[in-house]
């Protein structure tokens, strides 16, 4: 029993003692984490059934992100980070029934995020708090698929793309360190990224189950959006222009990876 | 912190306790303080209490689309320019006052309240009847006027005169966004006022800055702050029609109630019968701002 206490003993103090073995404070780094993003959007969509008429939030930047970034902290208390992430975002959907049509709407992103920062860090063993401060550019697509039923089923998907989504974030987190080199780490991430795509275009569309595209024209099939245009007719085989909208991306989440130090 | 062992060893033991025994709870005691002390350097520096003062700017992120249009329109067909304004309901003067408590050197939390004082934007539209030779002008403007409630964890690296830091909190607003619309045609004019009101405004901000002491008790700072927040009124209402200068509120539909969900009633054309409800909007206000302020440390 006397060797017995002594196992726990020591096994209690490894593991105090492990826990105060910090990730070193200064030098190159490498992080690899994901999480889940929410939406803080500000649009939305109609959903109607007879003379009920429902709104259904619409946010392109919630859903899943997978993340690896690059970092140098300067000193124990300042560095610098480039995070390369992908957003593979969450489908929106709604649902509109007039009379015996019926119409299904499926928005979601796809969307490569770059995200330079400034990080600090409070420089502490063990369990250190750190935030970050920076931009974020994205650049990928929208896609919306309609289904709508009516004596047949029509089916089509819209991809919108095109520019570069320009914003902030930031991020408020806690490292905890497991060695010299090795460290989890668990933070709460802002984004406040806006997009206004450039272009829209139709890139399939079916007629129970048929092919036809054949059936657009090319002012049917592509929009471009610009800040400023005059409105005349320029003929079926020209784009439509239409003025650019920002698309809502802003979201708050949760993110969890591991973090080596070089 | 405390650490607690799942096992009471002293109950497996039959005997009483022995010197070594004893030891051991020596030992325990070590482990925890052991345990204890390697997160000390979290929580050993004194503690500090503050109010700041600032004034920022902020510029929006994201925006609603109007249109300023401009052209000419004739009976046989017409051309007109379409020009895309964003319309950010965060844009303008923040004044801030805050207060803030330390836990260490490193963390604290700080509660802000702040006055935004939106900046007015304006759209205009002019178009042209060249078969009458008259000129049609609509003009749009809007701003807010919001209280903004901070709450905030802050993060500092605690040493030196300029030490940087950052925060990360919510963001409420509470307030009133006004709008206001003029046509004019020819001997006609048209003037109406309305108002978003009721609702609040939930988001997040983040901040990174750098202070500077002056001396032990006051410091100067400077921060890049980023809101992220968009607002949802309870209700839009016309708080004042004139036409030709005389007043036609009577003629208007004064009140729309915002919600998730509504009934829409329509006639026999497919028009709907009273518009008093419509499904519940998001106003963006989302903002990056540069502020200058002062704090003092008691």
């Amino acid at each position: 029993m006397k060797l017995g206490n002594i196992k726990k003993v020591a096994l209690a103090a490894t593991l105090s003692l492990g826990l105060s073995v910090a990730a070193q404070a200064q030098g190159a780094y490498a992080k690899l984490g994901a999480g889940y993003q929410f939406g803080m959007g500000s649009a939305t969509v109609t959903q109607t059934t007879g003379s009920q008429i429902e709104r259904i939030k619409l946010n392109y930047g919630k859903g899943v992100v997978g993340n690896l970034a690059l970092g140098y902290m300067f000193n124990p208390n300042i560095g610098a980070e480039l995070g390369f992430g992908y957003l593979a975002g969450a489908k929106n959907e709604s649902k509109n029934v007039y009379g015996n049509r019926v119409e299904d709407d499926t928005y979601y992103s796809r969307m490569l995020l770059i995200q330079p920062s400034i990080v600090i860090s409070a420089g502490k063993e063990g369990l250190n708090p750190y935030a970050k401060f920076g931009l974020v550019a994205a650049k990928g697509k929208l896609v919306h698929e309609l289904e709508y039923t009516q004596n047949g089923v029509a089916e089509m998907e819209i991809e919108q793309n095109g520019g570069w989504g320009l914003g902030l974030q930031g991020a408020l987190g806690v490292e905890f360190g497991l060695s010299d080199q090795l460290a989890f780490f668990s933070e709460l991430s802002m984004s406040n990224l806006s997009y206004a795509p450039e272009r829209s275009e139709v890139v399939a569309y079916r007629y129970n189950g048929t092919d036809a595209m054949h059936y657009l024209t090319v002012r049917d099939r592509e929009t471009v959006y610009v800040d400023s245009y005059v409105d005349s007719n320029k003929g079926e085989a020209m784009p439509r222009e239409r003025l650019k909208e920002n698309v809502p991306f802003s979201s708050v989440g949760i993110n969890l990876g591991v973090k080596y130090n070089f | 912190m405390q650490v607690t062992f799942s096992v009471n060893i002293f109950a497996a033991s039959k005997f009483p306790p022995k010197p070594y025994m004893r030891n051991f709870s020596f030992l325990k005691l070590a482990c925890v303080t052991t345990f204890f002390f390697s997160f000390a350097a979290i929580s050993s520096e004194a503690q500090n209490k503050y109010i700041k003062l600032s004034g920022s700017y902020h510029l929006g992120l994201d925006s609603n689309p109007a249109n300023a249009g401009s052209g000419n329109i004739n009976s046989g067909g017409s051309t007109t320019r379409n020009e895309r304004v964003g319309i950010n309901y965060g844009k303008g003067a923040v004044y801030n006052v805050a207060l803030g408590y330390m836990f260490n050197g490193n963390i604290g939390v700080e509660m802000g309240l702040g006055y935004l004082k939106g900046r007015k934007l304006t759209t205009e539209s002019r178009y042209y009847y060249p078969e009458y030779y008259i000129t049609e002008t609509n003009n749009y403007e809007t701003y807010s006027r919001m209280t903004l409630l901070q709450p905030a964890v802050v993060l500092t690296t605690g040493s030196g005169k300029l030490k940087p830091y950052a925060k990360l909190g919510m963001l409420l607003a509470f307030g009133t966004i006004y709008e206001k619309q003029y046509d004019a045609l020819y001997d006609l004019s048209r003037e109406i006022s309305a108002e978003y009101s009721g609702g609040y405004g939930f988001g997040f901000q983040s901040a990174a800055g750098l202070t500077l002491q002056a001396n032990e008790n006051i410091d100067f700072f400077m921060e890049f702050t980023m809101h992220n927040l968009s607002y949802a009124p309870e209700k839009w209402m016309i708080t004042g029609a004139k036409e030709n200068g005389a007043d036609m509120m009577y003629k208007y539909e004064r009140e729309v109630s915002f919600s998730d969900e509504f009934f829409q009633d329509y006639n026999a054309k497919g028009e709907p019968t009273k518009i008093t409800e419509a499904h519940r909007i998001h106003l963006p206000m989302s903002t990056v701002g540069l502020g200058f302020g002062m704090k003092v440390n008691f």
